[in-house]
């Protein structure tokens, strides 16, 4: 029992580290009050929707490119960045706009009523860039990257 | 009347007409074949680790065949089935590892059963004696000689000693991609930026926090993924998403899938910067691909460049 306890401490101490360094989490822990916090902290906030992993995506081409180049985002965003990843079913409880089609999407937060929306899984590293930066991007930049800026409703 | 004289017989690995060491087998327990030999002495299975260890594929020798022995030959067989080139270690036999050998002839086996008859101790031991070690199927392949496909900003460098700027690194079998990706692209009028080839596994950067697919075919070096520039013109995935793609990058497309490649454009959910060719993830050959390719790569072994 102390062993399992010794164990459960240092997962716990490993978990809270990860959190307090701006690490991005994954989950089910994502919670309204948790994004309006960050937003009221004048953090950069950004949602993006996932399936939840499982061996059946191993071999998945299309999550293989995302999970690739969403883990080269996560460890090269600034701190000030607050990246939460939840699941489709997670995001419908928590989110009311916009909706999202399919089972990917990234919402980049320019306050708390409105969004730059990516509606599908990211694939290329420029999408991040021009979702990242503080200015909306213009039409072209738009048509390229495939971001809309739209309302954003928490439930 | 005199007593006969004890013959003492020695099982040598080099001489396994009768026997077929397989997994169980024991030096100490003199069982060989799945029999008991007490009228026999020799240390067969030992031989038989340290062949393995000598063409780097074990890096323990007890005298037990047990499930790591089987793996291990399991890979030496399947790679001499389907590997044309191997390491040279300097005659020390100790790394660093001097040279390629390319074309070392294959050694036809059916099958990949894990199990040293008398035709796999002898090749064993000739690869041994001649310091031969399996190696990787990764190759270089330069893009800088080429009109029309070039290596993109977004493009991470492969942290590996032997690969230079302008190159990308994918398996033997699959390097033909880049001179179709050019010819096609030459005859479409576009530009290819490549982004990523072979991927290397565990490797996740620091800060991740989703789980990297583990039977992708970026990580046997089976996979490509890139934009097709077209006067200027990115066509990026969402464009493609979006049905805005530009004529040329459609028929660019068409060529390649006519050529065999398989687009990822096409997958339920939608992947349109990738080609493979794809190798069954489930199957043996995915596996043992994976193991030569990931293996050899993180002991950086020196790779071939292809033009």
């Amino acid at each position: 029992m102390r062993n399992f306890n010794s164990v459960a401490f240092v997962l716990s101490a490993a978990i809270c580290i990860g959190l307090a360094n701006g690490r991005p989490h994954y989950g089910g822990r994502v919670t309204r009050d948790e994004i309006g916090s960050a937003l009221r902290a004048g953090k950069r906030v950004i949602l993006v929707v996932a399936p939840r992993y499982d061996k059946s995506l191993d071999s998945d081409e299309a999550y293989g490119d995302w999970a690739d180049q969403f883990n080269y985002f996560t460890a090269h965003v600034s701190k000030d960045v607050k990246v939460m990843v939840l699941t489709k079913a997670k995001y419908v409880e928590t989110v009311d706009d916009p909706k999202i089609k399919g089972s990917y999407g990234t919402l980049f937060l320019l306050n708390s009523t409105h969004a730059l929306l990516y509606d599908g899984a990211i694939l290329e590293r420029e999408i991040y860039e021009i979702g990242i930066s503080r200015n909306e991007p213009d039409e072209k930049a738009v048509s390229t990257s495939g971001l809309q800026k739209v309302s954003f409703h928490l439930k | 009347m005199a007593a006969a004289p004890i013959v003492v017989k020695t099982l040598e690995f080099s001489n396994l007409t009768q026997i077929v060491l397989s997994d169980g087998d024991s030096d100490k327990r003199r069982q060989w074949g799945g029999k008991s030999w007490r009228a026999l002495k020799g240390t067969p299975v030992l031989d038989l680790q340290r062949a393995l260890i000598a063409v780097g594929l074990l890096k323990k020798a007890d005298g037990e065949f047990g499930p790591g022995t089987k793996i291990a030959l399991s890979r030496y067989q399947w790679y001499r089935r389907n590997i044309r080139v191997c390491l040279k270690l300097p005659s020390s036999g100790v790394p660093p590892i001097t040279g390629l050998v390319v074309g070392c002839a294959p050694f036809f086996s059916s099958s990949t059963p894990g199990t040293c008859n008398h035709g796999v101790a002898c090749d064993l031991l000739s690869w041994k004696q001649s310091n031969f070690v399996t190696t990787t199927p990764l190759v270089r392949v330069g893009t800088k000689a080429l009109s029309n496909v070039e290596i993109s900003d977004e493009f991470i460098p492969l942290d590996y000693p032997s690969s230079q700027p302008g190159e990308v690194v994918l398996h033997a079998d699959f390097a033909h991609v880049v001179g179709a990706l050019n010819d096609e692209a030459k005859k479409d009028n576009v530009t290819i930026k490549i982004n990523q080839a072979f991927r290397r596994a565990n490797v996740a950067p620091t800060g991740a926090v989703v789980h990297p697919a583990k039977k992708s075919q970026h990580l046997i070096g089976h996979a490509i993924d890139l934009n097709i520039f077209d006067d200027g013109t990115k066509n990026s995935a969402p464009m493609f998403k979006n049905g805005k793609e530009t004529k040329r990058a459609d028929a660019f497309v068409n060529g390649m899938k006519s050529k065999g490649y398989r687009w990822g454009g096409d997958f339920s959910d939608t992947d349109p910067v990738h080609f493979d060719s794809l190798l069954d993830p489930s199957g043996e050959d995915y596996n043992m691909t994976y193991f030569f390719a990931q293996h050899c790569f993180q002991g950086q072994h020196p790779m071939r460049l292809t033009a």
